[in-house]
C-alpha cells in the first residue's frame, strides 16, 4: 500500500532533493522532505502547480543560504576567536614570543638562503635547450711512473673527427681557452680582457646562447669576427650600432663585430666576453692521426648527441677509437690514453679536471649545506616546540578551561595549530625580509647573484609555503596532540603541572642542539686551521712584497734588462728578476730525457723559465751545487737546475750535478740540457696537488720558437706601494705606448688559488653563526622558564640558608651535564666528516683533539652566558618576594 | 544554556501541540499566534539547536499519502525544556505580574 502511494506522490524534484539531502543531517531526511511535500501539495490545490513548484526551489535555496551563512558564521566566529587568542597570547608573553619568531624567522632565513644557493648550483646550465644531449669531450693519459693526467681538453681534431665517425655525434663545437688576458681597444676605449676565446661557428646550434642581432650561421664563419656580449658592446661602443666595428686585440689583430649576445647567466659553466670565430686560429693538422690525436690539447670540444639514450653507445665505442688511431705513439711508450663523456650538466658540480674553463664547485658541497639547512631548521623548529612544550603547565590550565565551557578536542586542535600558524606566518615574513636585506652580502662571499623574486622561481614559492606548513605542524604539534588530550579535571587540581615527560623531550633537544652547534663550530675552525696552514705553509719561496709586471711587446721583451734596470733605480725596489713565468701559475711543461738511463725512460716534467736573479729574489734554496750566474758564460744556453722531486723521480742517486738532461722541443726534436744544480722543492702548484718533477732553465726552445722572459718580478722593501705603482706607470710610459701597465702582486696570485675555500669558510661560518644564535635563543627561553618555575624552591632553599653560588649552581649543572653528553656524539661525526674534506688538499692540516676541545668549550661558554642571566637572576631574587603569595 | 525568545515561542509551542508538533505544524501555530509570515528555515535551525542542546527531544510518527509516504519528526520537550520554561516564566511572571493592575488603574 504504502509503496503505491510513495510511488504516486513523490513530489520534490530530483535535483533540489539531492541539494537537500546534502546540507541536512541524514536523519532529518525523511522528515524534513516530508515536510516540505505536505505543504507544497496544499499549495499546489490552493494555487496550481507552477507557482507550488517556484514555491518549492524558493525552499531549497532559502535552506541552503541558510546552512551556507550558518557555517561562515560559525566557523568565521572560531577563526576570529583562534586569531584573537593567539595575538592574546602572543603579546602576554611577550618575552617568548620575541624569542619564538627570532629564531624561527632566522632558521627560515637560513633555509631559505640554503635554497636558494643549492637551486643555483644545481642549475648549471640547464638553460641550453639541448643541455642533456651536449657532452664534453675529457680525456686521462697515463704513463708508466707518473701521475695521470686528467684534462678537461683535447686535440683540435677531435670534435671533427668524433663527428666523421660516429653516427652518434650530430654536431660538435669547440672552445679555445681563455689563456692569458688580451687588450682590446676601440678609439680611445683600452680594457685588458680575461674572457675572450674563440669558438666554432657551430656554437649556435649546439647551445642556447641569444644573438640578439647579428646571423647566427655566417657570425662566426670568417676569420677575424667576434661575437661579443650585451656589456661589452656597451663598454666599448655605447650607444653606437657595435655590428661592423673593429676591435683591435694586442695592438695588431683587427677583429670585425659580427654578433651580439644576451649576457649569459652566471649559473653558466661557459661564459666568455668576446667570442673570436675559430678559423682565426688557422689550426692545420699534420696528415698523422696518432700525432694530431696527442699533441696540442689545449682546446674544449663539446659534442651535441642524437639523443640521450645515444650516450650508451658511444661510450663503448671510444675504446676502441684510441686502440685503432693512436696505437703507433702509445704502445712505444706503454702509455693508455681514454676518452671520457661528460654531460655538460654534470660538469659543474662533478668535473674537477685540469684546464676547465672556469673553477668548477663540488656536489659534496651542495650535499654539506643541504644538511647544514636541515639541521638549523631542525634547530629552530624544536626550539619552537621546546619552548611551547616548556609552557604546557601553564596552557594546561587554559586547556582545561576550554573543555569544561565545551571546548572539543578538535577545537583545541585547531586553536594551537592556528596560534601556531600565527607565529610562523609573522615569522616567514620576518625571515623574508632578513634575506631580503643579506642578499647583497651573501652573494658577494658565495660570488652568485641571487635573487629572491617567487615569480620566476616556483621552487622558491614551493620552498617557502614548504617551510610555513612544515614548521607550523611540528611547532603545533606538541600542544595540538597532547595538550588538547588533557582530562579536564585532572589539569585543574594541577596533577600535570609538572610533567616528567616534557622535561624528558626537553634534554633530547637540548642535546641535539649542542651537537649541532659544537659539530658546526669544529667545522668551522677546522676549514679555517686548513685555510690558515694553506697560507703559512712553508712553500719554498718567499711570495711577500713582490710586484710582477707583464711584459707585453716584442721590443720590451728584448730589452728586459733594461727595465730590471730602471725599476731598481727606485730606491724602495731591491731586488728585479725576469723569468717565463712566476714561481705559481702557468708553466711551460714537456717529456724529459734523464742522462744515463735507458732511451725510452722519459719523464714528464714541468719547466719555468728565469733568468738568473730569480731564485735569489724568491728566496729559494739550492741544496746542490749552484744557482744561475753571469760568471759562467754556459749558464744561459746549457744551464738548468732540479728540483729535488726530480732528482728522485729520474732516479739520479749519486750526485746530479753535471748529469746531462734531454727535453722534447717537439716529437721528435730535443734539446740538452747540463744540470748546475738542485733547488729545495718548492709548491709551484696549489697545494691541492703533490710537488711534481720541475727544471729551471734560462732559455729554452719550443716547437722551433726561442721562448722569452714576459714577467719582470720586483721585491720591494716598502708599504708605501701607491708610490712604487706611481713610479711604475711613469717609467712604463716611458718604454712601452702600446701597451697599458699590467701588474699585480704574487701573494694575491697564491690566495686567488683557495677562493672556494675561503668561500666554504665563510659560509660556514655565517651558518654556523644562524645556529649558535638560534640555539642560544632557544636556551634562554629554556632558562628563563626553568628558573621561573623554580622561583618557589629557590625561595625556600634561600630561606633554608642555600647560597647564591649554591643555586646559580644548582640551576646549570643539568644544563652542562647535557652539553657534555653532546660532545660524544658532535666529535666522531665532525671527525668524520672534516676528515673527508681534507682529503681534497695533498698538503694538509692535522685537527688535532684542541678543536674539538675548544669547539666544546666555546658552545659550553656561549650556553652559560646565555642561562647564566637568568639564573643569576633568579638565584639573586629575594625569598620573601617568592613566597609572599604562599 | 541560555534562550532566545524565538526558541522559547518554539518550545512553547512544541509543549502546546503535543502530537502535531512537527515542523509544519510548529510553523503554522507560529503565523497563527503572530499573525505574521514565518519562514521555514527560520524555524527548522532553532528546532536543531534546541534539539543539540537537549530540551527537546523528537520522535517519528505516521507515514501519510500527503507526504509521499514519509514520517513526521515530531518534536517533544524534554524535562531540560520543561526546567528552561520554568526559569523563564518565573522570570516573565515576576517582570508581569502586577502588569494588569498597573495598567489599568
Amino acid at each position: 500500500m504504502i509503496r503505491n502511494i510513495e510511488k504516486r506522490t513523490v513530489h520534490i524534484p530530483g535535483l533540489g532533493k539531492k541539494i537537500l539531502e546534502s546540507i541536512i543531517p541524514v536523519v532529518e531526511h525523511e522528515s524534513l522532505l516530508g515536510d516540505l511535500d505536505e505543504i507544497y501539495i496544499s499549495y499546489r490545490n490552493e494555487r496550481g502547480p507552477v507557482l507550488a513548484i517556484v514555491w518549492l526551489w524558493i525552499q531549497v535555496l532559502k535552506f541552503f543560504f541558510t546552512f551556507i551563512s550558518d557555517i561562515i558564521y560559525r566557523s568565521a566566529a572560531m577563526l576570529k576567536n583562534y586569531i584573537t587568542v593567539s595575538i592574546r597570547n602572543l603579546r602576554k608573553n611577550k618575552f617568548f614570543s620575541l624569542i619564538n619568531v627570532t629564531g624561527l624567522s632566522a632558521g627560515i632565513a637560513s633555509c631559505i638562503l640554503i635554497l636558494l644557493y643549492v637551486q643555483n648550483e644545481l642549475s648549471y646550465d640547464s638553460f641550453h635547450e639541448n643541455a642533456d644531449r651536449i657532452y664534453r669531450i675529457a680525456n686521462t693519459i697515463e704513463m708508466p711512473g707518473q701521475p695521470n693526467a686528467e684534462m678537461a681538453t683535447t686535440p683540435h681534431v677531435v670534435g671533427p673527427m668524433f663527428k666523421d665517425e660516429f653516427p652518434e655525434v650530430v654536431n660538435y663545437t669547440r672552445f679555445s681557452g681563455y689563456r692569458s688576458r688580451r687588450v682590446v681597444r676601440y678609439e680611445d676605449n683600452v680594457y685588458n680582457e680575461g674572457r675572450f676565446l674563440f669558438a666554432d661557428s657551430s656554437l649556435f646550434n649546439v647551445f642556447s646562447f641569444e644573438l640578439v642581432s647579428g646571423d647566427e650561421r655566417t657570425a662566426l664563419t670568417a676569420p677575424n669576427s667576434v661575437v661579443i656580449s650585451m656589456e661589452i658592446a656597451e663598454k666599448y661602443f655605447g650607444d653606437e650600432e657595435p655590428l661592423g666595428k673593429v676591435l683591435t686585440v694586442h695592438s695588431s689583430d683587427q677583429f670585425t663585430v659580427t654578433g651580439v649576445i644576451r649576457n649569459l647567466p652566471q649559473n653558466s659553466y661557459i661564459r666568455p666576453d668576446f667570442i673570436g670565430s675559430y678559423s682565426t686560429l688557422g689550426l692545420t693538422t699534420t696528415g698523422n692521426t696518432a700525432m694530431d690525436l696527442l699533441s696540442n690539447m689545449s682546446y674544449q670540444t663539446f659534442c651535441l648527441l642524437q639523443n640521450e639514450e645515444a650516450e650508451e653507445p658511444l661510450r663503448g665505442k671510444l675504446s676502441e677509437f684510441v686502440a685503432r688511431n693512436m696505437a703507433p705513439i702509445l704502445d712505444p711508450l706503454g702509455a693508455s690514453y681514454e676518452y671520457h663523456l661528460q654531460p655538460l650538466l654534470d660538469i659543474h658540480l662533478y668535473s674537477d679536471y685540469q684546464y676547465e674553463l672556469e673553477a668548477t664547485s663540488d656536489i659534496s658541497y651542495v650535499y654539506l649545506f643541504t644538511g647544514i639547512g636541515v639541521l638549523i631548521l631542525m634547530i629552530a623548529c624544536l626550539n619552537y616546540m621546546n619552548l611551547s612544550t616548556a609552557r604546557s603547565a601553564k596552557r594546561a590550565k587554559e586547556v582545561g578551561m576550554r573543555k569544561v565551557v565545551g571546548a572539543r578536542r578538535q577545537h583545541l586542535i585547531w586553536q594551537f595549530f592556528g596560534e601556531s600558524f600565527v607565529v610562523v606566518v609573522i615569522s616567514v615574513i620576518a625571515g623574508l625580509l632578513i634575506v631580503y636585506i643579506a642578499l647583497p652580502q651573501f652573494n658577494s662571499i658565495a660570488q652568485k647573484q641571487l635573487t629572491l623574486s617567487f615569480l620566476s622561481n616556483p621552487a622558491l614559492l614551493a620552498g617557502t609555503a614548504g617551510l610555513l606548513l612544515l614548521i607550523t605542524f611540528i611547532g603545533g604539534s606538541y600542544p595540538a596532540l597532547f595538550l588538547s588530550a588533557f582530562r579536564p579535571v585532572q589539569v585543574i587540581k594541577g596533577v600535570l603541572q609538572k610533567g616528567t615527560k616534557g622535561s624528558l623531550i626537553r634534554i633530547v633537544l637540548v642535546s641535539f642542539q649542542f651537537t649541532v652547534t659544537i659539530a658546526l663550530i669544529a667545522g668551522t675552525l677546522i676549514v679555517y686551521k686548513q685555510l690558515d696552514y694553506l697560507q703559512n705553509k712553508r712553500l719554498g719561496y718567499s711570495k711577500d712584497q713582490i710586484i710582477w709586471i707583464r711584459l707585453r711587446n716584442s721590443e720590451t721583451r728584448q730589452n728586459y734588462e733594461m727595465v730590471k734596470e730602471r725599476l731598481l733605480q727606485h730606491p724602495e725596489i731591491i731586488k728585479t728578476a725576469a723569468s717565463g713565468n712566476l714561481p705559481l701559475g702557468q708553466s711551460s711543461d714537456t717529456i724529459h730525457h734523464p742522462g744515463g738511463k735507458p732511451e725510452n725512460f722519459v719523464i714528464h716534467t714541468t719547466i719555468h723559465l728565469v733568468d738568473e736573479d730569480f731564485i735569489d729574489l724568491y728566496e729559494m734554496d739550492i741544496v746542490k751545487g749552484r744557482s744561475f750566474s753571469k760568471q759562467f758564460r754556459t749558464d744561459r744556453e746549457l744551464g738548468a737546475i732540479v728540483n729535488e722531486t726530480a732528482v728522485k723521480m729520474y732516479g739520479w742517486d749519486d750526485n746530479p750535478v753535471g748529469k746531462d738532461l734531454e727535453y722534447y722541443t717537439g716529437i721528435n726534436s730535443k734539446n740538452s740540457k747540463k744540470v748546475i744544480g738542485v733547488v729545495r722543492d718548492y709548491h709551484f702548484r696549489s697545494l691541492h696537488e703533490p710537488i711534481s718533477p720541475l727544471v729551471m732553465y734560462m732559455s729554452m726552445n719550443f716547437g722551433g720558437e726561442d721562448l722569452r722572459f714576459n714577467l719582470i718580478s720586483a721585491k720591494i722593501n716598502s708599504d708605501n706601494i701607491p708610490e712604487i705603482i706611481t713610479y711604475m706607470e711613469n717609467l712604463w710610459n716611458e718604454i712601452d705606448q702600446e701597451y697599458p701597465l699590467e701588474y699585480g702582486f704574487v701573494d694575491d696570485r697564491y690566495d686567488s688559488l683557495y677562493r672556494s675555500e675561503e668561500r666554504l669558510g665563510s659560509l660556514f661560518s655565517l651558518f654556523t653563526a644562524f645556529a649558535i644564535m638560534i640555539g642560544c635563543l632557544g636556551l634562554l627561553g629554556l632558562a628563563s622558564y626553568t628558573s621561573e618555575q623554580r622561583t618557589k624552591e629557590i625561595g625556600i632553599r634561600k630561606s633554608l640558608g642555600a647560597t647564591t653560588p649554591g643555586i646559580v649552581n644548582l640551576l646549570i649543572r643539568e644544563f652542562i651535564k647535557l652539553v657534555i653528553a653532546a660532545n660524544v656524539v658532535a666529535w666522531p661525526l665532525c671527525y668524520f666528516l672534516m676528515k673527508n674534506w681534507l682529503q681534497n688538499f695533498a698538503y694538509r692540516t692535522d685537527m688535532g683533539i684542541w678543536i674539538f676541545v675548544l669547539s666544546a668549550v666555546l658552545a659550553l661558554l656561549v650556553g652559560l652566558l646565555t642561562i647564566s642571566y637568568q639564573s643569576i637572576k633568579a638565584a639573586l631574587c629575594n625569598p620573601v618576594n617568592s613566597l609572599r603569595y604562599e | 544554556m541560555s534562550i532566545t525568545r524565538k526558541e522559547e515561542l518554539i518550545l512553547l509551542s512544541v509543549l502546546n501541540l503535543q502530537e502535531n508538533a512537527y515542523l509544519i505544524g510548529i510553523h503554522d501555530h507560529l503565523e497563527e499566534v503572530t499573525g505574521k509570515k514565518v519562514s521555514l528555515t527560520s524555524v527548522h535551525l532553532p528546532l536543531s539547536r534546541l534539539e543539540k542542546a537537549g530540551l527537546i527531544e523528537s520522535y517519528f510518527g505516521e507515514a501519510t499519502a500527503v507526504r509521499g509516504g514519509r514520517r513526521k519528526k515530531i518534536y517533544k520537550i524534554t524535562k531540560d525544556g520543561i526546567n528552561e520554561l520554568n526559569a523563564h516564566k518565573k522570570i516573565n511572571d515576576a517582570l508581569w505580574g502586577d502588569y494588569s493592575k498597573l495598567v489599568s488603574r
